[in-house]
């Protein structure tokens, strides 16, 4: 029995996470390669036109995992916290993948709703659903571990997290250089070393340092009493707040935002930062990605902005 | 205190003379037009959605008539929606313009929805704050009823632009009606009005399912007329959605009429089994139920960058092949031109009308 994680979306969140408690019921977890430029044109070929560019790639990722797995690991999250949701795409991103998708192994689209079941009966579905599977959990019934058990590691796994988060805020520090600049935005479209088109590699190879963080819970609770209404979207909020957070910090140089063009919370996110938050204290660009966008015309800007940052200091 | 909410579809002639009846000085923005998008489109976010933009140039063109309070309504769904009036009141105050801003960021809780009317207008009690607010649902219903019955009549009339009068005196029939009796001797009157248009009842149009995003299905500015266009093409519309089934499913206005969000779960429930916000649920299930009818084809529209309905148009894609079912997926924004929409319209007639002799063909070459 093998089951496949697409390497895209909620996968930079929750991935480890996954593998882990899918191991532990005694599955062979397999996770798709990175994102290269032939997976995300096989999902855009998928796809209709207006979705946004990590969705695209995540159907490219399912299309080069699905020959290879016996079911896919797709759940359906809809609130990762009581008061917020994420994304629709991901409400309906099980179906989503089915409706493009032809030929496609079984998938486990089990609920994630925090608001009406806690983690723990979500792992508890998610093994019945394996179970329902004759051949599947023949070694994995054996040593399945109690779902008491699984949530359990996902206490510490968080608890880790968080320790390790307060400890040197510093969550990604890419290498030492002179200056700092903060990268924002949702994790899958920053963290992929394809779709945020190199900007850390490129802004490396200019002598620039990227730091990205996710801002811890109570943070972010305190960022949310500053606006006129709490933000519902979960990573909409991480967003705002880490860049109010990278503002406070007296190590960052500078703040990109990235988003994808066409994403939803974030059209309005970028313009809730730019009225609410002291962005003009630094030096503070958005990027907008999607897949016509040109190696040459992020680098030029990257470049200008760096010029800004170090010409800044040199005035100073 | 000068009132004013931004426009959508009817709804403007089933609340502004209700509430100025009731103390409340209701200054309706202009009709929306080109100057009301450029003044959005020039002011939004650049990935903001269509009915944002002209929502923001709707505000903006009240304020300058001399407006001072905005009511928006919000909530806390995964669509956009609930969070425009945070960015609107953001970027009007960033304009210069001096005005208050009601958030009602409950719309779906009755009490809360009494309570606006109640803090806006001279009503005192509890009671009367119910009634009319369940006044101005039974208007929002009727004005629908007329456009169900407009859009029965036009591919059907002789004399050509009779059902257009009969249109536009039934919403000035409506305008006067504004207690529970005038308003069912309205509609009654009303039924006569459509009655007395000559048909021609032999006549068989092509029937074409109108589904997607719930302001651009009922706002004909933002769909640049699609419905009317289609009825004057001779073509029956039918639409899935209806502001007054959405408020249905949320106040229970219509006890006979079932809860449609409820409905198309069930009919969805192949394709789509959680709706994923907007009207997701109601374009995929509703689809699924056009097509067990018979109508002949669906048109489904959205905003650019919707994000419910891309869901369901992933989905519509798929549903498409499966039933062999034409589905024309249309996004529109402030770039979309009338001569393609025209031009696409056409062919998808033409499509329909060819799949309908070759199904009536073959039945006769069967026989």
């Amino acid at each position: 029995m093998r089951i496949g994680i697409p390497q895209g979306l909620l996968y930079f969140k929750n991935g480890r996470l996954w593998k882990r408690n899918l191991n532990a019921l005694g599955i062979e977890v397999v996770t798709s390669p990175e994102t290269t430029e032939g997976i995300l044109s096989d999902g855009i070929r998928h796809s209709v036109c207006d979705l946004c560019l990590p969705v695209k790639a995540f159907f490219g990722h399912v299309l080069a995992l699905k020959d290879n797995v016996d079911c896919l690991f797709i759940p359906r999250v809809i609130r990762v916290e009581p008061d917020a949701f994420l994304c629709p795409k991901f409400i309906g991103l099980p179906d989503m993948v089915r409706a493009a998708i032809r030929n496609l192994p079984r998938i486990i689209d089990t609920e994630f709703n925090i608001k009406e079941k806690p983690e723990a009966v979500f792992w508890q579905e998610v093994r019945r659903e394996l179970k329902g599977d004759r051949k599947m959990l023949l070694r994995g019934e054996a040593e399945a571990i109690s779902t008491n058990e699984i949530l359990r590691c996902a206490q510490n796994d968080r608890k880790r997290r968080n320790d390790k988060i307060e400890k040197d805020h510093r969550l990604q520090k890419f290498s030492e250089h002179k200056l700092t600049v903060g990268i924002a935005g949702r994790p899958y479209l920053v963290l992929d070393n394809y779709l945020n088109k190199g900007v850390v590699r490129y802004m490396n190879r200019l002598g620039v340092s990227v730091v990205y963080q996710t801002p811890e819970k109570n943070y972010i609770i305190e960022t949310m009493s500053m606006l006129p209404k709490w933000i519902y979207w979960s990573m909409g909020k991480e967003v705002v707040s880490s860049v109010r957070r990278m503002l406070e910090d007296e190590s960052i140089d500078g703040i990109i935002l990235i988003a994808n063009a066409g994403c939803g919370p974030d059209s309005f996110m970028t313009e809730l930062i730019d009225g609410t938050l002291p962005v003009h204290k630094k030096p503070y660009m958005s990027l907008s990605i999607d897949e016509h966008l040109s190696d040459a015309g992020l680098q030029t800007r990257i470049e200008a902005f760096v010029d800004m940052i170090e010409r800044k200091f040199k005035y100073n | 205190m000068k009132l004013t909410v931004p426009h959508m579809g009817l709804l403007s002639n089933a609340y502004t003379k209700v509430l100025r009846e009731h103390g409340v000085d209701m200054c309706p923005p202009p009709r929306p037009s080109i100057n009301t998008m450029n003044l959005g489109v020039r002011y939004s976010p650049e990935f903001a959605c269509l009915p944002f933009k002209i929502n923001l140039g709707n505000m903006i063109e009240a304020l300058e008539g001399g407006v001072d309070t905005i009511l928006m309504p919000g909530g806390y769904g995964p669509c956009r929606f609930g969070y425009y009036g945070v960015i609107q009141e953001q970027i009007l105050r960033g304009l210069g313009y001096h005005f208050q801003m009601t958030r009602t960021d409950n719309p779906d809780s009755l009490g809360d929805m009494v309570k606006t009317i109640r803090d806006i207008s001279d009503i005192k009690s509890k009671w009367d704050g119910y009634r009319v607010f369940y006044l101005i649902l039974m208007r929002m219903a009727v004005l629908d009823s007329v456009e169900a019955m407009y859009f029965k009549m036009k591919p059907r009339e002789i004399n050509q632009g009779e059902a257009e009068r009969a249109f536009d005196e039934s919403l000035k029939i409506i305008e006067k009606a504004t207690g529970y009796m005038k308003l069912f001797n309205a509609y009654n009157k009303i039924k006569d009005i459509f009655r007395d248009v000559k048909i021609d009842r032999t006549l068989k149009p092509l029937k074409v399912g109108i589904l997607g995003e719930i302001f651009v299905v009922i706002e004909p500015f933002a769909n640049m007329d699609l419905q009317r266009k289609l009825a004057r093409m001779g073509v029956e519309v039918v639409r899935g959605v209806w502001l007054s089934d959405w408020l249905n499913d949320r106040f229970r206005f219509k006890p006979l009429k079932p809860n449609q969000n409820r409905l198309s779960r069930k009919w969805a429930s192949p394709y789509l089994k959680y709706p994923s916000g907007g009207e997701s649920i109601e374009s995929v299930g509703k689809t699924v139920k056009f097509y067990k009818e018979g109508i002949d084809g669906i048109i489904h529209i959205m905003p650019f960058t919707c994000m419910p309905e891309l869901v369901a148009s992933t989905i519509l894609h798929r549903i498409s092949t499966d039933l062999n079912y034409p589905v024309l997926s249309l996004t529109f924004d402030e770039h979309v031109s009338e001569v393609n929409l025209q031009t696409r319209l056409e062919a998808f007639i033409d499509l329909l009308e060819r799949r309908r002799k070759n199904r009536l063909a073959s039945r006769f070459n069967s026989q």
